[in-house]
């Protein structure tokens, strides 16, 4: 039997509604199951009716921005420091800006998108494109690191090949060497990816701290994100909103097993050898 | 004095006479070529008989495999090589700013010191090439490319029925008669081959030296080797090549027999190198 220490009057459940409660378990008409409910709508100041719907669309979202800005920039940039390119000072700043920025506390990230993106372009505030962008800047130097790790690893002797036959550089590239070097580009995107999904620091400074109720519609549009709502809903005092946050801890696992799966995956399907 | 006017005139080193072997169809007068500070190639003037082969002999670092990269400007793609002089192919400057180094490419083949084929089945590789330069209007063009190809390059026995296996699947020395098929698939002019033997046992060798004969009256070759014997067997001429200099070059039966020079000499009997 609960015990109710606190006086009826502070409570949000009253005694009489405890005492219908207890008739209906009592009569067997209580059952606990899956709540749908949960992955079809979004927040709510009521925990019984908070959905995680929000902040996943509003994940997908950032994520979807996140990797059409980071995957031709850092396979482009992995590439372009493997062709014909002069090596001189500037190069070589780049190089180690890039493996440097790897290692930036991602709270950084933020306060740059907080001053560049919103304060200086004028962005909209706590929107997927802003917190894609982000996130983009953040794993930029992972994927160019992973891109270039794989680039490297195809044998130069390929593009020779390829070039031995006419092939024009741009061919080489990508009739040879990108495809070769597709399976490791992918597992080093998926991964950085992964990164940029549990991310939460970055996205506070940029607002997508936000209680935001509406199921995000546009990229513009005011969203949150699976780990903001994560911290977000811990904060609650509910008891009921413990359960919430423990479920979409769940749901953020998933996905990131889910990814990390398919970059193992992708891996073992496509590797090649010679 | 212009660009055609320079190759018309005679070379000036002792060794590049006027030559027996049909027309020169390369010309290189003066050729230096740079990595940064190291001068790897030092006034380079020769000529390269059409339809036969040449073999450029030396030990390692001489610049053999320097000079012959030039040939198809595959030194380009090393950022800090710079090459200057004079090299012609059928009177035309390929160092000329307007020319299209994937057209030269396409009549400058090349065979690899390390059998290189494309990651792709077999049929693939051979027709990579012609697909690129659009040789073949339908598949069935591009099937009988692939398959005049192999024949000239004596694989077509030993993997018309497996066409659509792996080409690294193949031994050594069929990976490299690969790569030459994939060279010929382009109906290039030059092949170029680059210690093509050195990854190869005997019997592979064997093979690829008989193909070279073989293929040698449709296609001008030039063939970077480390083994004298190997130029002995396969060329009809020998440039010999120390320290970045061309120090001899001439028929290969006179070089091997009664060198001028005292390098050559030391060089062929083996008391260095």
């Amino acid at each position: 039997m609960l015990t109710f220490e606190t006086p009826e009057n502070e409570r949000r459940v009253g005694d009489q509604q405890i005492a219908w409660l207890e008739t209906l378990k009592a009569k067997g008409l209580v059952d606990s199951g899956f709540n749908t409910g949960f992955f079809t709508s979004g927040d709510s100041r009521e925990a019984e009716q908070a959905g995680i719907l929000g902040a996943l669309v509003g994940s997908l979202m950032t994520m979807f921005v996140t990797l059409v800005f980071c995957l031709p920039v850092g396979v482009g940039r992995g590439d372009l420091s493997r062709g014909v390119r002069a090596k001189n000072r500037w190069t070589d700043i780049i190089e180690i800006n890039i493996n440097n920025l790897a290692a930036v506390p991602s709270i950084v990230y933020g306060l740059l998108g907080l001053a560049i993106f919103l304060n200086f372009f004028g962005m909209p505030r706590s929107s997927a494109v802003v917190g894609g962008f982000v996130l983009a800047l953040l794993v930029l130097p992972t994927i160019i690191i992973a891109s270039r790790a794989a680039l490297k690893a195809v044998p130069p002797s390929i593009r020779e090949a390829a070039l031995g036959v006419g092939a024009s550089h741009q061919q080489a590239v990508f009739h040879h060497t990108l495809p070769l070097a597709m399976p490791g580009i992918m597992t080093g995107t998926i991964i950085g990816m992964a990164h940029a999904l549990g991310e939460t620091a970055p996205l506070l400074l940029i607002g997508m701290v936000a209680f935001i109720v509406d199921v995000p519609t546009s990229f513009t549009s005011a969203t949150t994100a699976l780990p903001v709502q994560i911290y977000l809903w811990s904060d609650l005092p509910e008891v009921a909103f413990q359960a919430k946050t423990s479920a979409a801890i769940l749901v953020l696992l998933l996905f990131l097993f889910a990814m990390n799966g398919l970059a193992i995956l992708l891996r073992k399907r496509f590797e090649r050898r010679w | 004095m212009d660009a055609t006017a320079v190759a018309k005139s005679a070379p000036a080193n002792i060794g590049a006479r006027p030559q027996p072997l049909g027309e020169p169809k390369i010309i290189a007068r003066d050729v230096n070529v740079h990595y940064g500070e190291k001068h790897a190639l030092k006034n380079v003037t020769l000529d390269v008989p059409e339809k036969a082969v040449m073999a450029f002999i030396g030990p390692s670092g001489c610049g053999k495999s320097t000079f012959l990269r030039c040939i198809n400007r595959m030194n380009d793609t090393v950022a800090s090589a710079k090459v200057s002089g004079l090299i012609q192919i059928d009177d035309q400057n390929i160092y000329d700013p307007s020319l299209d180094v994937v057209q030269l490419r396409a009549r400058v083949g090349m065979v690899f010191q390390k059998p290189n084929p494309f990651p792709k089945s077999i049929y693939e590789n051979v027709a990579y090439g012609p697909r690129i330069h659009g040789l073949a209007r339908n598949k069935a063009e591009l099937d009988e490319i692939v398959e005049s190809s192999l024949k000239k390059a004596s694989l077509w026995n030993e993997v018309k029925d497996r066409l659509n296996d792996t080409g690294t699947g193949l031994s050594g020395g069929q990976q490299q008669r690969l790569c030459i098929a994939r060279a010929i698939a382009v109906s290039p002019e030059i092949i170029l081959m680059d210690e093509p033997c050195s990854a190869l046992d005997p019997i592979a060798t064997a093979r690829v030296e008989e193909l070279i004969e073989e293929i040698r009256r449709n296609y001008t070759i030039v063939i970077v080797t480390h083994s004298m014997q190997q130029a002995a067997r396969v060329s009809q001429r020998v440039a010999f090549f120390h320290l970045g200099i061309l120090v001899e070059t001439g028929e290969t039966e006179k070089i091997f027999t009664s060198p001028n020079d005292k390098r050559t000499q030391d060089y062929i009997t083996g008391r260095f190198g």
